[in-house]
C-alpha cells in the first residue's frame, strides 16, 4: 500500500514537470517565432541597405560627374522716360559634365524675355576643356572672352554687385562679349606669386556699318563669337595676370587680327561685296584688390577698327573705349553690402557715349541669393537713352 | 659618298626638353588614378580664401554636395586660371569642410531623437 501511494505521487509529480516543461516548450517556440521574425526583417532591411550602398558607392565612384548650375534675376526698371516695369532678366543655366580629371564638356544658355514676351535662347558659351597638365588646360569652343574680367567672370548676376552691366561691358561695346576658336589657359607660380594666363587664337567678331549722311561708317563691333571668319584671318590674343601679395590681381589683356563688315545697320546686308579686311586690335587693363571688409576693381578696355577702302561698305576706321572702376563695402558676414561705381564709355557715335555714377545697397540672403537695389546716374547726349537715369531693383539668384 | 648626320645644338636640345617635360607631365595627368587625387587642406582654406573672393562673396561649403564640388571646382580652375593643385586642394578643404558640416548636422538630429525618447519615456515613468 505505502509502494503504491509513493508511485502515484512520483507519477503526478513526473506529469506535472512534463506539463511544465510542454508550457515552456511552447513559450519559446513563440519567442523563437518572434525572433525570426524580427531576424527576417533585419534581413530585408539589410538587403535594403546593401542595395542602397552599391548605389551609393556607384554614384561615387563613377567615372563621369554631372552637374547644373547656373544662374537667374528679375528686375524692376524704372526710367526717366518710361513708367516703372517688371521684367525677367535672364535665366542662365550652366551644364558641367566632366570624365574624371581630364575632360569636361561645359555650357551656359543665356533665355531672356524681350519686351514683346518673346522668348530669347543664346549659347553664351558652348567648349570642351581637356586638362592638359597642371598648368594647361585646352579650352575649345566657343568661350567667354578672356579680354579683361567683367565679361569672363563678373558679369553673372549674382557676382555683379550693381543691377547692370558698367556702359561698354554689355553687348555691342567696347569689351568683347565671346569667340568661337580654342585656347590655352590656366595658372603657374612665380616663386611665391601666383599668376594665371590665357591664349587664343579664334575666328574674331564681325562688324556692323551703317549708311549716314550719304556715306558708311562703322556702327558697332559685333564681338559676340561668330561661327564665321569672312576674311580667314583669325583674331590672337591672350591676358596675363599676376598676384603680387595676396588679395590683388593685376591683369594685361592684349588681342589683334583683322575683321570684315558683314551686316547694314537698318540697311540690306546683301548690298555688301568685296569687303576689305580691317585691322583689329584690342588692349585692356584691369585689377582687384580687398583690403579687410572693402573691395577695389576696375578695368580700361579699348578697341580699335582700322579703316579700309576696299568694299561697298568702305570707310574711316572707329575707336570704342570703356573703364570703371568700383567700391564694395560689406562688413564681416553682415547682410548688406554697398556698392559704388564710377564708369566712362566712348564710342564713334555720341548718342552711345555715357558717363554714368552708380550706387546700390544689396541684402544678401545667402552668398548667392542678392536683392540689389541699385540707382544710376547717368550723362550722355541731351534727349539721348544714355542720359536717363534709372532706378532698379533685382533678386538674382546662382545655383 | 658623305654621310649626313644630325647635330644637336643648345636650342634643340632645349626644345627637346621642354617637349619631353610637356609630354611627361601631360601622360602623368592622362593616367592619374585618383578623382581627383586628395589635395592640402590646409593650404586649399587659405587658396579659397585668396582666389574665391576676387570675384564672388564666399559660398557655404554645405551649399552643395562633394560630388557636386568636384565639377563646380573643375569650372573654377577654368574661370579663376587656378593650378591642378590649388584645385583640388580647395576641392579636399570644401569637402572637409561639408563633412564637418554633415557630421554637426548629423549629431544635432540624433540629440533631438534622444531628446524626442527621452520625453516620451518620462510620463510612462
Amino acid at each position: 500500500m505505502k509502494s503504491k501511494i509513493i508511485v502515484q505521487v512520483i507519477s503526478v509529480v513526473i506529469l506535472n514537470l512534463s506539463f511544465t516543461h510542454t508550457l515552456r516548450a511552447a513559450e519559446s517556440l513563440e519567442e523563437l517565432n518572434s525572433e525570426l521574425e524580427a531576424l527576417k526583417t533585419r534581413i530585408d532591411q539589410l538587403q535594403l541597405e546593401t542595395v542602397r550602398n552599391r548605389e551609393a558607392a556607384e554614384w561615387r565612384y563613377a567615372d563621369s560627374a554631372v552637374h547644373m548650375s547656373g544662374y537667374a534675376d528679375v528686375n524692376y526698371i524704372d526710367s526717366d522716360s518710361a513708367d516703372g516695369q517688371f521684367a525677367v532678366g535672364k535665366f542662365a543655366p550652366i551644364f558641367h559634365y566632366q570624365f574624371r580629371d581630364l575632360v569636361m564638356l561645359e555650357s551656359e544658355l543665356e533665355i531672356e524675355v524681350d519686351e514683346d514676351g518673346e522668348t530669347e535662347v543664346k549659347l553664351e558659351y558652348l567648349s570642351v576643356d581637356a586638362f592638359l597638365n597642371d598648368c594647361i588646360t585646352l579650352v575649345a569652343g566657343k568661350f567667354l572672352s578672356p579680354i579683361g574680367q567683367f565679361r569672363q567672370n563678373l558679369h553673372p548676376s549674382w557676382i555683379n554687385k550693381l543691377a547692370s552691366a558698367p556702359p561698354g561691358f554689355g553687348h555691342d561695346g567696347a569689351a568683347p562679349v565671346a569667340d568661337v576658336g580654342f585656347q590655352l589657359r590656366g595658372g603657374f607660380p612665380i616663386g611665391s606669386t601666383r599668376t594665371n594666363y590665357a591664349l587664343y587664337v579664334a575666328n574674331g567678331p564681325t562688324l556692323k556699318a551703317e549708311f549716314e549722311d550719304g556715306e558708311f561708317e562703322l556702327d558697332g563691333v559685333d564681338a559676340e563669337g561668330a561661327s564665321s571668319d569672312e576674311d580667314g584671318d583669325k583674331v590672337v590674343g591672350g591676358r596675363f595676370a599676376v598676384h603680387p601679395i595676396p588679395h590683388l590681381e593685376i591683369g594685361l589683356s592684349l588681342a589683334s587680327g583683322k575683321v570684315t563688315v558683314n551686316e547694314v545697320e537698318d540697311g540690306d546686308s546683301s548690298l555688301l561685296s568685296g569687303e576689305g579686311a580691317r585691322d583689329y586690335d584690342v588692349q585692356s587693363v584691369d585689377f582687384s584688390y580687398q583690403v579687410g571688409d572693402l573691395s577695389f576693381r576696375g578695368e580700361y578696355v579699348e578697341t580699335e577698327v582700322g579703316a579700309t577702302t576696299q568694299g561697298v561698305a568702305a570707310s574711316e576706321g572707329a575707336i570704342w573705349e570703356t573703364w570703371y572702376t568700383q567700391a564694395s563695402y560689406r562688413e564681416g558676414q553682415s547682410k548688406f553690402e554697398y556698392v559704388t561705381r564710377f564708369s566712362d564709355f566712348d564710342s564713334p557715335h555720341d548718342s552711345r557715349d555715357q558717363e554714368q555714377w552708380a550706387v546700390g545697397v544689396n541684402y544678401l540672403f545667402t552668398s548667392s541669393a542678392i536683392f540689389k537695389l541699385t540707382y544710376e546716374l547717368n550723362d550722355g547726349e541731351q534727349g539721348s537713352e544714355a542720359d536717363e537715369d534709372r532706378l532698379m531693383l533685382q533678386l538674382a539668384y546662382g545655383f | 659618298m658623305r654621310k649626313e648626320t644630325t647635330r644637336f645644338n643648345g636650342k634643340m636640345v632645349l626644345q627637346i626638353a621642354i617637349l619631353a617635360a610637356c609630354i611627361k607631365s601631360g601622360l602623368s595627368s592622362v593616367f592619374a588614378a585618383g578623382f581627383p587625387e586628395p589635395g592640402d587642406v590646409s593650404a586649399g582654406g587659405q587658396a579659397w580664401v585668396e582666389n574665391c573672393t576676387h570675384c564672388h562673396n564666399l559660398r557655404n561649403p554645405n551649399e552643395l554636395r562633394d560630388d557636386q564640388w568636384i565639377t563646380s571646382m573643375f569650372h573654377m580652375r577654368i574661370r579663376a586660371g587656378l593650378t591642378g593643385k590649388e584645385t583640388r586642394d580647395i576641392l579636399s578643404f570644401i569637402q572637409a569642410a561639408n563633412a564637418t558640416a554633415a557630421q554637426q548636422r548629423i549629431r544635432a538630429e540624433a540629440e533631438a531623437v534622444r531628446a524626442a525618447q527621452q520625453s516620451e519615456a518620462q510620463p510612462q515613468q
